[in-house]
């Protein structure tokens, strides 16, 4: 017998950037469709970007996204200079990890706080959780602004940071200006710490997933802006390769692209989990000793708890930040000289949410031929549809609500950023 | 901690008319310099970093709710439309409703606020701030600092 199938929409997930919805449908006690809906309206920054100078695309990809600009224009500044053959020295280096810093701080902090607590407590938002816990509440709203005030003085601004070049920055902040921000660091460093205790003592349902990690390794650093990209299934590849390994596909269920490894384009898991289990050893002795006191082991596959994995990192981005700011003296210039020349190039950097890869062919004077930019969110989307198909297979006797809801919880746990992975547009034209 | 009982912030971006709420505030500060606060924030949320001692806050901010440009709203918090303060939380920040309603939450928001919702037609990026707005955030901000003044 046939019977009817259940069929289960979120028409639209709330605490995460963008606009998507999610798709069930079940028949019996089978699964037979999940989609995760992104319907959010295509940007096209691939197709603006070309004609443009190499001077102005890191300003340009910066309005990709309101909290994680620094991740697009540190993927871009490495992809280009790749290009070019140049390699800023090791004082610029440490300030480009200081700025990414920044962004990981108020990224995490924010969806930490305000966004992933609240499933965890019992809340509908943090609005309505802060009059319980108004004192974390600050505590997010504070660690945040650090992130901000990070961004203010080495991007020029919190939001869409403009101080960002090819080969440096346009200018850097007086030594005085930087140690200003040692006292507020200090105090982010213990409140980071609390935050991580507070997180990791949360209930966590069981729910382990057999993932491939996938995040850039580096010898010596937690990964942020270079390393090789490495997984736990043991691939070992450089940037310039990522396009050999990975292949963006299409789904008409969503204006962003999916992206798949190797020949049978498996789905895979990038984000802090991810960079956490590839990299735990590299974590600021701050982080690693606390990483041990909360009791994380790897493999940690449990989705979950990437509220715990962010709450590391925000430790990290204080302790390195720290370390920073104190030793930070003015250098004599902000930036090397660039000399365009017609080649392409390719980065990896690790945003909050994951590997976002660059790729450029530029022409001999430095103007864009063509780009090609895979977010975190795209490379994750087949990995949320199979996570929500085995929550929905493990559940599927629950009340259509109550599978609606742990949908979205998982959803959430991603941190998408669903409007940095828009940019495929599916014309169908019918000619009569 | 701010130096006065009272605080006027004024909430937009440098993108045409949405930089209405800055003007705002550029016009109060020569005004009221010795009665109140006065800043310029982008994000909302950094409200709750400087009402501390606060009795009284006044937030202009351009809006796009009801009428024509240049219309001005003034609502008493916490009576504002529904669908003013109904926006969903994202990761990319607040809107001046959510903030107030936040410190409120938190038990930190002054008794006495104002919000001054100034209606625009566009905010277009890189343009300046259209003469029509430019007279309207005049008049705004002598109000308030009429206001403050026989207070």
């Amino acid at each position: 017998m046939t019977s009817e199938p259940r069929r289960i929409r979120v028409e639209a997930l709330t605490r995460v950037e963008g606009e998507g919805g999610l798709y069930v449908r079940v028949r019996g006690d089978q699964v037979e469709e999940v989609r995760l809906e992104i319907y959010e309206p295509p940007r096209l920054f691939e197709a603006l970007l070309r004609g443009r100078s190499f001077q102005e695309v890191p300003d340009i990809t910066a309005r990709i996204c309101g909290i994680c600009p620094v991740a697009y224009q540190m993927s871009t500044v490495h992809a280009i200079e790749s290009a070019f053959g140049c390699a800023p020295g090791p004082e610029i280096r440490r300030l480009r990890r200081l700025l990414y810093c920044g962004e990981w701080i108020e990224s995490h902090a924010l969806h930490v706080h305000m966004l992933h607590a609240p499933d965890f407590l019992g809340y509908p938002s943090g609005l309505a959780m802060a009059a319980d816990f108004p004192e974390e509440i600050k505590r997010g709203l504070r660690l945040k602004k650090h992130g901000n005030q990070l961004l203010e003085l080495f991007g020029g601004r919190a939001v869409h940071p403009i101080n960002v070049a090819v080969g440096g920055f346009y200018r850097l902040p007086d030594t005085s200006d930087a140690a200003r921000l040692i006292p507020d660091f200090e105090w982010g460093l213990q409140a980071a710490i609390d935050a991580t205790r507070w997180v990791a003592s949360f209930d966590f349902a069981d729910f382990d997933q057999p993932y491939e990690f996938v995040a850039l390794s580096h010898p010596a650093e937690y990964p942020m802006n270079e390393g090789r990209i490495v997984s736990s299934q043991g691939m070992d590849i450089s940037a310039q390769d990522f396009a050999a390994e990975f292949t963006e596909y299409q789904q008409p269920h969503s204006t962003a692209l999916f992206c798949g490894r190797g020949a049978a384009q498996t789905h895979y898991l990038v984000g802090p989990l991810a960079r956490l289990n590839l990299n735990l050893e590299r974590l600021a002795p701050e982080a690693l000793r606390l990483a041990e006191e909360v009791g994380v082991t790897r493999p940690c596959a449990n989705p979950y708890r990437s509220i715990i994995a962010r709450g590391l990192e925000i430790v990290h981005a204080y302790a390195e930040a720290l370390s920073i700011l104190k030793t930070y003296e003015r250098p004599r210039a902000p930036r090397i000289e660039v000399r365009p020349r017609a080649s392409s190039g390719a980065a990896v950097t690790e945003a909050p949410r994951g590997l976002l890869y660059h790729r450029f062919e530029l022409d001999a004077d430095g103007l864009v031929r063509e780009a090609t930019i895979i977010p975190p969110t795209s490379q994750n989307q087949a990995q949320i549809e199979a996570d929500l198909r085995s929550l929905v297979s493990a559940r599927v006797a629950r009340p259509d609500e109550e599978i609606a809801r742990d949908c979205e919880r998982l959803v959430r746990s991603y941190d998408p950023c669903i409007s940095c992975s828009t940019h495929f547009l599916k014309l169908d034209m019918v000619r009569t | 901690m701010t130096r006065s009982a009272t605080l006027i912030v004024g909430v937009g971006s440098p993108h045409g008319d949405d930089r209405v709420g800055w003007r705002v505030t550029e016009r109060l500060a020569s005004l009221v310099s010795s009665l109140a606060d006065v800043r310029t924030v982008a994000d909302p949320s950094e409200i709750l970093d400087w009402l501390d001692g606060v009795r009284t806050l006044h937030a202009c901010d351009a809006c796009h709710f009801s009428g024509a440009a240049g219309h001005v709203h003034r609502w008493q918090w916490p009576d504002v439309p529904a669908n003013v303060s109904k926006t969903a939380w994202s990761s990319h920040g607040v809107t001046l409703p959510q903030a107030l309603a936040l410190a409120g939450a938190l038990g930190v928001l002054p008794d006495d606020v104002t919000i001054w919702g100034i209606e625009i037609a566009a905010a277009r990026t890189a343009e300046p701030l259209s003469p029509a707005l430019e007279q309207v955030a005049t008049a705004v901000a002598e109000q308030i600092a009429g206001e403050l003044a026989d207070a």
